[in-house]
C-alpha cells in the first residue's frame, strides 16, 4: 500500500525533478569544467586546480574584480540607506497604492530601460562615465530591491513599539534611532545583501555606464568570452557562484531570524 | 482632587464618531476605569490621553493645564500597551531602564530605580533575559514596570489583563491593584471586561458609541445602572419593560411587578439581579387535602384554567411555611403573627401572636353542587404596630352550596375571635403594623366571620391577616349578622376616603366587573378607629369579603378562575406577601462559582429569567415556580 502511494507520488514528482535538472545542469557543468586539466573548455582532461592559478594572474580579471567590490560595496551602502528611508517613509506617510507600488518599480524594470534611461540622463547633466555613474546606476535598483524588504519588514512590525518609546519620553529621532532601526535590522540587513549580490553580477546597466578604462568584472568576462570561453572563465564562474550562495543563504537566514523575533 | 479633567472631546474617524463630546473628571490617585464594548471610543480617549491621537474637539486638562499642548513624549503619561510593546532587542534591564535614559538621568540613579522597580513586580531574577524569553504574565510585569519606573502622573493601561490566561489575570488582578496602591499613581484602565473593570477600579465610566453611559463606583453600577446599556452590560440581568403604577410596573402580559418609586404614567424598565430573585416552588405541602383539592389550588393560583372540581365535603387545611430566605426575613419583620382557627361548627378562636411569623392558609369549602369555582385572593395592607401587615385573603366561593356545608376554618389570631360558619377557610396571614395608625379595622374579621355566616350560600377560601383585639371584638360584634349588614355596619363607621376608595378601586381592577360590582355593593368595607393607647397599636386593615349571591356566579365564574386584588393602606412598596407576581418554569439550573443559576422560562417574557442562589438549589428543571423579589432591590430606569 505504502509503497503504491510512493510510487504513485514518484510519477507526480517526475516533473520537478526535470525541472530542476534542467536549471542547475548548466551550474554543475561550469563548476565541473572549472577543475579540468584540458585546456579545451568542453572536454574532460582530468582535475587541476590550474585555471585557479591562472585567474590569479590574470590582471584584466583582478582590475574588474576591483572595480566591482568598489561599485557593489558603494551601491549597497547608499541603497541600503535611501531604501530603507524610502521604505520607513512610505509606510509612516504614505496611503496611495500606487505610490507605494512605482517605489519598487526599478527592481522589476527591465534592466535594459533602466541602462539606457540612466545612459540619457548622464548625458543631458553632462555627467562624465566611470566607476561613480555606475555606482549611482546600481544605487537606483539597488534601492527598489531594499525598498521591497523592508517594507514587507515593516507592515509585520509592531508600531505600537515606537509609540511606547515615545511615551516613555524619546524624541522622534531617538526613537528612530534606537526602536525603529533595531527593529527593522534584519529586513535592512536582507536588504543590503541583495543589493551587493545583484550589483556584483550585474551587466547591461554596467555595461551602458561604465567608462571604457574602468569595466566592472562582468564587462571584463564579456570581453574575454567574445574569443571563445577559456576554463579560466569557467572558475571565475565558480568563484562567483561560490560567494553568491554565501550571501543569498546569508540573507535567507537573516528574514528567517527576523521573523522568528518579531 | 481632579488630575484629569476631559471637557467634551470629539473625535471622528471619517464619519464615525469615535468619541462623542465626552466628558470626565479623574482624581488623583484613583484606579479608574474605562468599560465598553469594543468599538466604544474607550482607546481612542486612551490614545488622546497617551498623546498619540488627537481629539477634533475638546479640551483635556491635566491639574488644569492644558494636555493637548504637549507632545506624546513630553507628558507625565505613560501607557501600559495590549501587546505591552516591549523592545524585543533589548533585556528586560534595558527596556525598564529606556524611559529613565531618555530622561538623561545618572546612569547610577538609573541602575538603583531599575533595580527597585524589578523588585517590586518581581522579576529581579529575569532582568538579563529578552522578551521573547519570557512568559505573558512576565512580559506584562516588564512593560509595568518599564511604565511606573517612570514614576508618572498617570499610568494608561490598555486591556492590561486581556492577553493572559485566566489563572495568570487573577494574580494580576490583585499584583496590579497592590501597585497602584503601593506606588499611588493614578491608574487609568481600559477594558471591555466588566469583571476586570469592577474588580480592579475605584470608579468606571461606562462607554457605549463614544458617548460616556455612567461613572459610579463598582457597587454603584452594579446596584443602580442609570441607563438600559449599563444594566445590560453590568451583570446579567432581567430586564421588564412596562409602565409605572404607583404599585410596581405593569408590565404588558405580565401584570403588576414589584419596582421602586418612579413617576406614574412613565414607561420604564425594570432591572432585577438575579441574585435578588427569590423563588417559590408552587405545590404547597397540604394535609388533609385530596388530591383533586390540592390540584385546584395549584391551578387556580396560577391563574390556569381550573383542572380539579371540589368535591362536595372536602375539606381542606393547608398550611403555608415561608419557603424562601427572603421569605423568612420578610416575615421576620412581622412582629406579630395570627393565625385563625376555625371549627367546623363555626367558632374562629383567636390566639394571641406569637413573635415569630407565620403564615397560615385556611381552605375553606363547602359542599357543592355546582362545578364553577372562583377565586378570589384579596391583600391588604394594615397598619398597626409597627410594621405593616399585609393580608391575603382566598376565597373559593361555590354557588348553590348545600344548606349545611361542612366547614372548618383555621385561623390563629392575635385577638381572640370567633366567628361561627360551616365553612371552611383557608386563611394566610402576613401582616405588618404601622405605629402611626392607630386605626384599626374590625372588617378583617368581621368580614370573614361574615362570610363564614354565609357560608350557607358561599364557599370561601380566606388568607386573612389578624387584627388587634378590637378587630376581634368588631368581630365578635358582627359575629351572626349577615354578610350585607356587616358591611353596612362597617361602612357606616368612620370611613378614611382614600383608603375606601383605594380599596374599591382595587377591587374593580381586580375583579371581573360584574362580581365586582357585587362585591363593591356587598362586601368592602374599611373602618378606622382608634387603638387604645396601652394595647396594640391598631391596625389598619381592609378586609374585602366577597360573597355573591347564588344564581349570579355560575354562568360567570365558570370561566373565571382566578382574581387577585390587593389593597394597600399605604404607599408602601412592601414585597409581595409569599411567592411572587410572576409564575415560571425551570428551564436549566446549573452550578459554578459557589452558586446556582437558575434559568426560568416566564410565560408572556421573551428573555429568560435568570435566578442565582448561593449554593446549590435542589430545583429540578420543569419545576414551577413563583418568582419574586422585593422592590427595594429592583431597579426602575425611566425609559
Amino acid at each position: 500500500m505504502r509503497r503504491n502511494a510512493k510510487r504513485g507520488h514518484g510519477w507526480l514528482q517526475l516533473p520537478f525533478w526535470l525541472t530542476y535538472v534542467f536549471l542547475y545542469v548548466p551550474i554543475a557543468v561550469v563548476v565541473l569544467m572549472s577543475f579540468n586539466q584540458n585546456k579545451s573548455a568542453y572536454a574532460w582532461g582530468g582535475f587541476s586546480l590550474r585555471w585557479y592559478s591562472a585567474l590569479i594572474g590574470n590582471e584584466k580579471i583582478r582590475d574588474g574584480l576591483i572595480n566591482t567590490l568598489i561599485v557593489a560595496f558603494g551601491a549597497t551602502v547608499l541603497s541600503t540607506v535611501l531604501g530603507t528611508l524610502l521604505a520607513v517613509g512610505l509606510a509612516r506617510y504614505n496611503k496611495s497604492r500606487l505610490v507605494d507600488a512605482l517605489s519598487t518599480m526599478p527592481a522589476i524594470l527591465p534592466d535594459l530601460v533602466l541602462a539606457i534611461g540612466l545612459l540619457v540622463f548622464y548625458a543631458a547633466v553632462k555627467m562624465t562615465l566611470g566607476l561613480h555613474s555606475v555606482l549611482i546606476a546600481h544605487t537606483v535598483f539597488g534601492m527598489a530591491f531594499v525598498t521591497a524588504v523592508v517594507r514587507a519588514r515593516i507592515s509585520h512590525a509592531d508600531t505600537s513599539m515606537e509609540e511606547a518609546s515615545r511615551d516613555l519620553g524619546a524624541t522622534p529621532v531617538t526613537t528612530f534611532m534606537r526602536i525603529t532601526l533595531p527593529t527593522l535590522a534584519p529586513g535592512i540587513l536582507a536588504g543590503a545583501l541583495l543589493a551587493f549580490t545583484l550589483s556584483i553580477d550585474e551587466f547591461v546597466i554596467a555595461f551602458f555606464t561604465a567608462a571604457p578604462t574602468e569595466p566592472t568584472l562582468p564587462i571584463v568576462i564579456y570581453s574575454m568570452v567574445r574569443f571563445g570561453v577559456s576554463p579560466e572563465i569557467n572558475a571565475l564562474a565558480t568563484l562567483l557562484l561560490a560567494v553568491s550562495f554565501t550571501v543569498v543563504i546569508a540573507a535567507q537566514r537573516m528574514t528567517k531570524l527576523s521573523e522568528a523575533l518579531s | 482632587m481632579t488630575l484629569i479633567s476631559i471637557d467634551g472631546v470629539t473625535r471622528r474617524f471619517g464619519d464615525v464618531a469615535a468619541l462623542d463630546s465626552v466628558s470626565l473628571e479623574i482624581r488623583q490617585g484613583e484606579f479608574f476605569a474605562l468599560l465598553g464594548p469594543s468599538g466604544c471610543g474607550k482607546t481612542t480617549l486612551l490614545r488622546i490621553l497617551a498623546g498619540f491621537e488627537e481629539p477634533d474637539d475638546g479640551a483635556v486638562r491635566l491639574d488644569g493645564d492644558d494636555l493637548l499642548k504637549i507632545p506624546a513624549h513630553r507628558r507625565p503619561i505613560n501607557l501600559m500597551f495590549q501587546s505591552y510593546a516591549l523592545f524585543p532587542h533589548m533585556t528586560v534591564e534595558r527596556n525598564i531602564a529606556y524611559g529613565l535614559e531618555r530622561e538623561k538621568l545618572p546612569k547610577k540613579e538609573i541602575r538603583e530605580r531599575v533595580a527597585e522597580v524589578l523588585e517590586t513586580v518581581g522579576l529581579a531574577a529575569q532582568a538579563r533575559r529578552k522578551p521573547h524569553q519570557l512568559s505573558g504574565g512576565q512580559r506584562q510585569r516588564v512593560a509595568l514596570a518599564r511604565a511606573i519606573v517612570k514614576r508618572p502622573r498617570l499610568l494608561l493601561l490598555d486591556e492590561p489583563l486581556s492577553a493572559l490566561d485566566k489563572k495568570v489575570r487573577a494574580e494580576m488582578q490583585l499584583e496590579l491593584k497592590r501597585l497602584q496602591h503601593e506606588v499611588g499613581i493614578t491608574f487609568v484602565v481600559v477594558t471591555h471586561d466588566q469583571e476586570e473593570a469592577m474588580s480592579l477600579a475605584d470608579r468606571i465610566a461606562v462607554m457605549q458609541g463614544g458617548k460616556v453611559e455612567q461613572v459610579d463606583a463598582p457597587v454603584e453600577l452594579y446596584d443602580r445602572p442609570r441607563t438600559p446599556f449599563v444594566a445590560g452590560f453590568i451583570g446579567a440581568n432581567n430586564i421588564f419593560s412596562g409602565r409605572v403604577t404607583e404599585n410596581g410596573l405593569d408590565v404588558e402580559g405580565l401584570g403588576l411587578l414589584p419596582a421602586p418609586k418612579g413617576v406614574d404614567g412613565d414607561s420604564a424598565l425594570l432591572v432585577v439581579r438575579p441574585e435578588n430573585i427569590r423563588l417559590t416552588e408552587i405545590a404547597p405541602k397540604t394535609t388533609e387535602t385530596q388530591d383533586e383539592a390540592k390540584d385546584a389550588a395549584v391551578t387556580t393560583e396560577e391563574g390556569a384554567e381550573p383542572k380539579a372540581e371540589i368535591e362536595a365535603g372536602t375539606e381542606a387545611v393547608t398550611e403555608e411555611e415561608p419557603k424562601s430566605e427572603a421569605k423568612s426575613e420578610e416575615a421576620a419583620e412581622v412582629v406579630a403573627e395570627e393565625g385563625a382557627k376555625a371549627k367546623e361548627d363555626g367558632e374562629a378562636k383567636s390566639e394571641g401572636a406569637e413573635p415569630e411569623a407565620k403564615e397560615i392558609a385556611v381552605v375553606t369549602e363547602a359542599d357543592a353542587e355546582v362545578k364553577p369555582k372562583r377565586k378570589r385572593k384579596t391583600k391588604s395592607k394594615a397598619k398597626a404596630e409597627p410594621e405593616v401587615r399585609e393580608i391575603a385573603v382566598v376565597t373559593e366561593p361555590e354557588v348553590e352550596v348545600k344548606a349545611e356545608p361542612e366547614a372548618e376554618v383555621k385561623a390563629e389570631a392575635e385577638a381572640e375571635a370567633k366567628a361561627e360558619a360551616d365553612v371552611k377557610a383557608e386563611v394566610a396571614t402576613e401582616s405588618e403594623v404601622k405605629a402611626e395608625e392607630k386605626d384599626a379595622t374590625a372588617d378583617t374579621v368581621a368580614g370573614a366571620e361574615a362570610v363564614v355566616d354565609g357560608a350557607a350560600e358561599v364557599v370561601t377560601e380566606v388568607a386573612a391577616e389578624v387584627v388587634a383585639e378590637e378587630n376581634a371584638a368588631a368581630a365578635k360584634a358582627d359575629r351572626g349578622d349577615d354578610l350585607r349588614a356587616a358591611v353596612k355596619t362597617a361602612m357606616t363607621g368612620e370611613v378614611d376616603a382614600e383608603a375606601m376608595a383605594e380599596v374599591v378601586s382595587r377591587a374593580v381592577a381586580g375583579v371581573v366587573a360584574k362580581v365586582v360590582a357585587e362585591v363593591v355593593a356587598e362586601v368592602v368595607a374599611v373602618n378606622e378607629s382608634k387603638a387604645k393607647a396601652e394595647e396594640r397599636r391598631a391596625a389598619d386593615a381592609e378586609a374585602e369579603t366577597p360573597s355573591e349571591t347564588a344564581p349570579a356566579p355560575l354562568a360567570e365564574t365558570a370561566s373565571e378562575t382566578k382574581t387577585e386584588t390587593e389593597a394597600v393602606s399605604e404607599a408602601d412598596p412592601e414585597p409581595e406577601p409569599e411567592d411572587g407576581p410572576l409564575r415560571g418554569t425551570v428551564v436549566d439550573v446549573s452550578f459554578y462559582g459557589g452558586t446556582s443559576h437558575i434559568v426560568l422560562r416566564v410565560e408572556g417574557h421573551e428573555d429568560h429569567v435568570l435566578a442565582a442562589a448561593q449554593g446549590s438549589a435542589r430545583v429540578e428543571p420543569g419545576t414551577e415556580v413563583a418568582i419574586g423579589w422585593d422592590a427595594a432591590d429592583a431597579v426602575l430606569i425611566p425609559a
